[in-house]
């Protein structure tokens, strides 16, 4: 292996270009650091955001293959992000925020951990987030939602779906409200509104629906941060217990060595952990910041199941959102159930296209034939779907880990070990039972379940005051590491039920400006 | 003949894959590339002869639509680069190993109940033999597990067949595109 290229030294080196690593990119590059961002996928520009469900296969991990196993194996290959903008190039903007008692399990119920940080504290970094980037919704109707801002642009426009599936939550007694969305439903501060094709899932070329390139990327690098796709980290550099560059290789599997004074991870829920595993050295055995050996442990996602209709009337599942077009919380409630801990809530209406794991033809994977034909035919019209989407609480044995193999780098490869326990399949199945009845309460014609699936990658590296029972401070910072940095949906402690994104920016918000307060003590050598 | 990156991304988004015909390499669509007899790049005479005709038992109207051509030139693509489904399903690539595995498996089985391969028994037969894979239920079932290569195989026709902007004509909803592919598949 030839020597690495060294390449000058940085403020902050951030490895990856999602939501979080963007965002802080943006942030620092803004406040005068020099920035290098690291991105092992391809160089994405809005203008690759083709609008096919088949092309939106390219904008997931198309790195060294990471193995998801477990009882419920995490689905890895559909959740997560490759190339500038990560999964946030493909997430569906549903924006929720959590709720109140997400923050504390712990002291309200007995179970798992709180949050080093509670909602009022979290709450104006929403608020902040929620008007810069623009939200559509209507605060008033959720009355479900934790204090905060009401939002900045009204709900967006509603499709035949959600009219058919409101009326079945209505004759149950349960609320529905627009989802909040991080999709314009008018003009807002220069970006477009949504003309509701439908195409979330291929990224929104228009940046009606905000993602990394509509503006953290464009401004960082105005800023004179330099992001570098194709550039794969292979491990994290450290001495004297303080973290100084990292190792990565280019495309041809060149080496190059970037130092910095700060190293930041943003490289997802995922390979966070697993790039410090990989950073194991004499002086850290177990990995780097790792000391308490609880890197990659408490790995969580939600659980995902759809309930599906036909219905006499044409209900355009086309249209839309690829999100959800209403929710309801009524379900929230962690302890409200005789059998199951935990909460969920339901995305009520998302945008149905034919093909793809989300698609029509795969909500009767049964199906084939001529029976497959004219299913599609009448459903590509008459379909409607909701989805429940539960908690998973963090348990030891759901962790991220390395095989002793090695890939190409000469890094161990990556496992994901994942199981749903009793309380987790106890809510999803009440919500099955919920969603059909809703289903049957709405006049669909015929109304079926789909299988369990996961949606989203929290924990693994969780926040916490005490070092002995978490990886980084209330502001991502390794408890081992002064100047090594963690950042998105790693740090969550516990995971709520409701899509993490919203509170990936608000908290990044908080943790950066919480960074560049006290830059000095970070980077003090 | 070279592309821009760009241009052969935008290309390749709208279902136009490079293809060789008579020796000379074309940017086409799958279904052109079948009816122009576009050469095949790994899947050989067999393989292509039962993946078409999977495809039709599952999904009509996928082998016209240019299935096997759809898989062959997605399999000759680097991992980062596939367009398959099986990308989501969390298997390691590189995949050639499941489609030709699963598609021998699939005319061994065929071969064991009705004497011919999958692509010569009548469609009651298939119909038969596809609902015992799906409930991995063919014994001495020699490849990836039969209900996944049903579920694989059928989500390929199911592109081809419904995924594009034909399929969305053929269904009579509008495509509405953001980025609209040159293309229509």
């Amino acid at each position: 292996m030839s020597a690495a290229q060294k390449h000058e030294a940085v403020d902050a080196l951030i490895v990856g270009a999602g939501a979080a690593g963007s965002f802080y990119a943006r942030l620092l590059a803004q406040a005068g650091k020099s920035v290098v961002v690291l991105d092992a996928g391809p160089g994405w520009e809005m203008a690759d955001l083709i609008s096919s469900q088949i092309w939106s296969r390219r904008l997931r991990w198309g790195g060294e293959p990471v193995a998801s196993t477990g009882t419920h194996p995490f689905g890895y290959g559909f959740n997560a992000g490759w190339g500038l903008g990560g999964a946030a190039l493909h997430h569906y903007g549903t924006w929720p925020r959590f709720d109140e008692s997400d923050f504390k399990v712990k002291s309200l119920y007995g179970r798992a951990v709180d949050w080093p940080l509670d909602y009022a504290e979290l709450r104006p970094f929403y608020d902040r987030i929620q008007e810069d980037v623009g939200l559509s919704g209507d605060a008033e109707t959720e009355i479900w939602r934790p204090e905060g801002d009401p939002y900045p642009m009204p709900p967006l426009a509603r499709f035949g779906q959600a009219d058919v599936l409101e009326r079945g939550f209505k004759a149950l007694g349960m609320h529905t409200a627009p989802m909040p969305m991080a999709i314009n439903s008018t003009w807002y501060k220069g970006r477009a509104p949504c003309i509701y094709d439908g195409w979330c899932d291929a990224g929104c070329p228009i940046g009606a629906l905000y993602n990394p390139l509509v503006r953290d990327i464009p401004e960082a690098k105005r800023a004179g941060a330099d992001f570098r796709s194709q550039s794969d980290v292979i491990r994290v550099l450290a001495h004297k217990g303080r973290a100084t560059g990292v190792v990565y290789a280019d495309d041809s599997r060149n080496l190059h060595e970037q130092r910095a004074d700060l190293v930041i991870l943003a490289a997802s829920a995922v390979h966070n952990p697993a790039i410090l595993l990989n950073s194991a050295s004499a002086d850290w055995p177990l990995g780097l910041g790792n000391s308490n050996g609880l890197v990659g442990q408490g790995f969580m996602t939600h659980s995902l199941g759809g309930i599906y209709g036909l219905f006499d009337e044409e209900t355009d599942p086309h249209l839309g959102v690829s999100g959800a077009q209403l929710s309801c919380r009524d379900g929230y409630e962690k302890d409200s159930r005789e059998k199951g801990f935990g909460s969920y809530q339901w995305l009520i209406a998302p945008a149905m296209k034919p093909n793809d794991l989300a698609g029509i033809a795969t909500s009767r994977a049964d199906l084939f034939g001529q029976d497959l034909s004219y299913f599609m035919e009448r459903a590509s019209k008459h379909m409607a779907n909701i989805l429940a989407m539960g908690e998973d609480l963090p348990r030891p044995e759901n962790r991220i880990t390395l095989f002793d193999d090695r890939d190409r780098h000469n890094r161990r490869r990556v496992r994901i070990i994942h199981s749903f326990d009793e309380d987790a399949l106890a809510v999803r199945d009440h919500a099955r039972r919920e969603g059909l009845a809703v289903m049957e309460a709405a006049g669909a014609r015929d109304y079926w379940a789909g299988p369990l699936a996961t949606a989203h990658m929290m924990g693994g590296t969780p926040m916490g005051d005490d070092p002995q029972r978490s990886v980084v401070d209330r502001y991502g910072r390794s408890h081992d590491v002064p100047n090594l940095v963690l950042a998105g949906t790693g740090l969550y402690p516990t995971a709520g039920a409701v899509n993490p994104t919203f509170t990936l920016y608000a908290l990044s918000l908080r943790n950066g400006e919480h960074l560049l307060a006290h830059w000095s003590d970070y980077v003090a050598g | 003949m070279t592309y821009p990156r760009r241009a052969l991304l935008k290309a390749t988004a709208s279902g136009a894959m490079l293809f060789a015909v008579a020796g000379r390499t074309h940017l086409l669509t799958p279904r052109q590339a079948r009816a122009k007899g576009a050469a095949f790049r790994l899947l050989k005479d067999a393989e292509i002869r039962c993946l078409d005709a999977m495809g039709e038992a599952l999904v009509p109207g996928s082998a016209s639509a240019g299935l096997a051509h759809f898989v062959d030139a997605q399999l000759s693509c680097s991992f980062a680069e596939s367009l398959l489904t099986v990308r989501y399903l969390d298997i390691a690539p590189p995949w050639e190993l499941f489609y030709r595995s699963a598609l021998a498996a699939t005319d061994k089985a065929a071969q064991a109940r009705y004497g011919g391969a999958f692509h010569t028994v009548s469609s009651e037969q298939a119909t038969k033999l596809v609902e015992a894979m799906a409930n991995n239920a063919i014994p001495d079932w020699a490849g990836p597990p039969s209900a996944l290569v049903l579920f694989v195989l059928r989500a390929d026709a199911v592109d081809v067949r419904y995924g594009t902007m034909a399929g969305f004509d053929g269904l009579d909803i509008p495509y509405l595109a953001h980025l609209e592919p040159e293309d229509r598949w």
